[in-house]
């Protein structure tokens, strides 16, 4: 039962960081590499807030997703000039200055969470204190399921909205026809630019939500593997639908518990893992471009 | 001190440069981002390091793990980005299969010769002084390789008819072809040049400092940032491109640290992206290629 939670907390993380990128992708039709950035951007923010002011959870998972908007601007200004080839090195750019940051930003001399010390480098940050939401603690793996499906459910709820809502058939005009939507009077990169911040929040949130339950957070989690992961996700399941995100976060979480019914596990699980994803992004740009549930190509 | 920074920086910047040549003889003429070239720069350095293993000699051992870059770069532009060109499939779809195959290709990596770190051809470690520089005989040897490949890149595409091929099959392909040029040759010969040349620096980089799995990555993100800073379109932009990262990376680690120099490519990266979309060496382009 205790393993059933904790797969299904690991998905609502997963699908929160997916959604965030379906948003990007899919909707503003910018491919990103730097997700996992915006994931451990959420993850450090929520566990220094957490550790450091002592503050409650929600307001460290809220202040997680402020500090990703913001930090988003570096994406967005990027996408102002850059298009295609040129925005993916950007995005390839900043994934490597968020992890060096995160790796290097260290000193013994100082605590955790204080500007000589923000990251504990390649230490990471231990001892996180278990979640409260309003003093109540929800420490215990079922509660924080919980709380993570509350989130998941918002997300759907609000994004499935949006999508369907004037704005969003706005970020799609913007998407596929730039200078048509900017005749009709649409500020095309202010679109672009909200669309990046709320999906770079989202992932900040699922962040925030992996420190709160694994209560460790290190460099590796935003590696660039990661967001060649969770870009696999979002291609893999369709990079315009959530049902996309969902069912490539399944899918990509189930593969390790497949191999090991095949007695593939650790090191080698992580491995096959990867082997398996490489394949599949391989056979879906040849046999179904637009992901298992999407209906929309990548174009650029 | 500042020379001796500036050498090394120059030193390092030669196999950027070299790599970034790799990267742009593929990308200009077909349009693709080859990320697959990381993993044969991963790759290669290991098969070398396994023939030296079963008693092959050194020299054999470098040879046969060039030409197998060379023949597995081949095999993923025939196998991946030849179909999706034909299909006339959009860039992210060339970066999405490419992402794959550098997955496949590393893991496979990691699963059968682990993920830890391994050092090439033993015993070049010695140092020598050059200059008023300490430099290692790997060094040396890593440098002389690196520029004795870049004057044969150069020296091929600057006064060679094959040359002129590529750089009218780079500058517009569509009047390439019409004038009689087989593009899908030119592709074919393109991924495989890219795979020597990135077999080729791998293991010079790799008999001076080691290698791992991971490192194909790290190298190519310098290399292409190397082309995009200094001109993608311009001859010579790989090669000022890739002294000038090297040098940045230098002063990086001289005045920070090493993990550094990493921070230190991509914030020029942006700077030159955003200052000057077009590089360093910016080329005039015809109204119908801008963006």
């Amino acid at each position: 039962m205790s393993y059933l939670v904790h797969l299904v907390t690991f998905l609502e993380i997963y699908f929160l960081v997916a959604a965030g990128l379906t948003l990007i992708v899919g909707q503003c039709g910018s491919l990103n590499l730097a997700h996992s950035a915006f994931f451990s951007v959420g993850a450090y923010a929520a566990a220094i807030v957490s550790i450091g002011l002592g503050t409650d959870w929600l307001i460290a998972v809220i202040a997680a997703m402020l500090i990703a908007g913001l930090a988003s601007c570096l994406l967005s200004l990027s996408a102002w000039r850059a298009r295609g080839d040129s925005f993916v090195l950007i995005t390839l750019a900043l994934q490597s200055m968020f992890f060096a940051a995160t790796n290097n930003w260290y000193s013994d001399e100082a605590g955790v969470g204080t500007l000589q010390n923000l990251t504990n480098g390649p230490f990471g940050i231990a001892g996180i204190p278990p979640p409260t939401l309003a003093s109540f603690a929800i420490d215990d793996g079922l509660n924080i399921s919980v709380f993570g499906a509350f989130l998941v459910a918002v997300t759907w709820l609000t994004l499935a909205k949006a999508q369907s809502s004037p704005w969003g058939r706005m970020v799609r005009a913007c998407r596929d026809d730039e200078i048509a939507a900017r005749s009709l009077g649409k500020r095309a990169s202010k679109v672009r630019a909200v669309g990046i911040a709320v999906g770079c929040s989202l992932a900040a949130a699922g962040g925030a939500l992996y420190a709160g339950y694994v209560r460790y957070v290190d460099p590796s989690i935003g590696a660039l593997d990661q967001s060649i992961l969770f870009l696999s996700m979002v291609i893999l399941g369709g990079v315009q639908r959530l049902t996309g995100a969902l069912a490539g976060a399944s899918i990509l979480l189930l593969l390790p518990e497949l191999l090991r019914v095949f007695g593939i596990s650790g090191q080698a699980a992580a491995s096959g893992r990867n082997i398996v994803v490489g394949v599949s992004l391989c056979l879906i740009v040849f046999l179904r471009p637009q992901g298992l549930f999407g209906e929309y190509r990548l174009r650029s | 001190m500042i020379h001796a920074v500036l050498v090394y920086g120059l030193l390092n910047g030669l196999q950027i440069a070299a790599l970034s040549y790799a990267f742009t003889i593929v990308y200009l003429p077909t349009g693709v981002f080859y990320v697959g070239l990381a993993a044969i720069y991963s790759l290669s350095p290991y098969l070398a390091w396994s023939m030296a293993a079963a008693n092959l000699s050194a020299a054999w051992a470098v040879f046969v793990a060039i030409l197998a870059g060379a023949a597995f770069s081949s095999g993923l532009g025939r196998l991946l980005h030849e179909p999706l060109i034909r299909r006339d499939a959009p860039p992210s779809a060339h970066i999405l299969a490419s992402l794959g195959a550098y997955f496949v290709i590393t893991e496979s990596v990691v699963v059968v010769w682990q993920s830890e770190s391994k050092q090439l051809l033993q015993g070049y470690g010695f140092v020598t002084e050059l200059l008023g520089l300490q430099l290692s005989i790997a060094q040396l040897v890593a440098a002389v390789a690196s520029a004795f490949l870049l004057a044969a890149i150069l020296g091929i595409l600057k006064l060679t008819r094959i040359g002129l091929i590529v750089r009218a099959a780079s500058e517009n392909p569509g009047q390439a072809e019409l004038s009689g040029i087989n593009l899908r040759l030119l592709s074919r010969l393109a991924f495989a040049s890219s795979g020597f040349i990135a077999a080729w620096v791998s293991i010079a980089v790799a008999s001076d400092r080691g290698f791992g799995p991971g490192s194909g990555m790290n190298a190519l993100v310098s290399a292409v940032a190397a082309a995009f800073v200094a001109g993608r379109w311009s001859l010579w932009g790989p090669l000022v491109g890739g002294l000038v990262i090297g040098v940045v990376r230098a002063v990086a680690a001289w005045t920070l640290t090493p993990p550094w120099e990493e921070p230190a490519t991509f914030a020029i990266l942006a700077l030159a992206l955003a200052v000057r979309p077009g590089g360093l060496r910016r080329t005039t382009t015809r109204p119908e290629f801008q963006e």
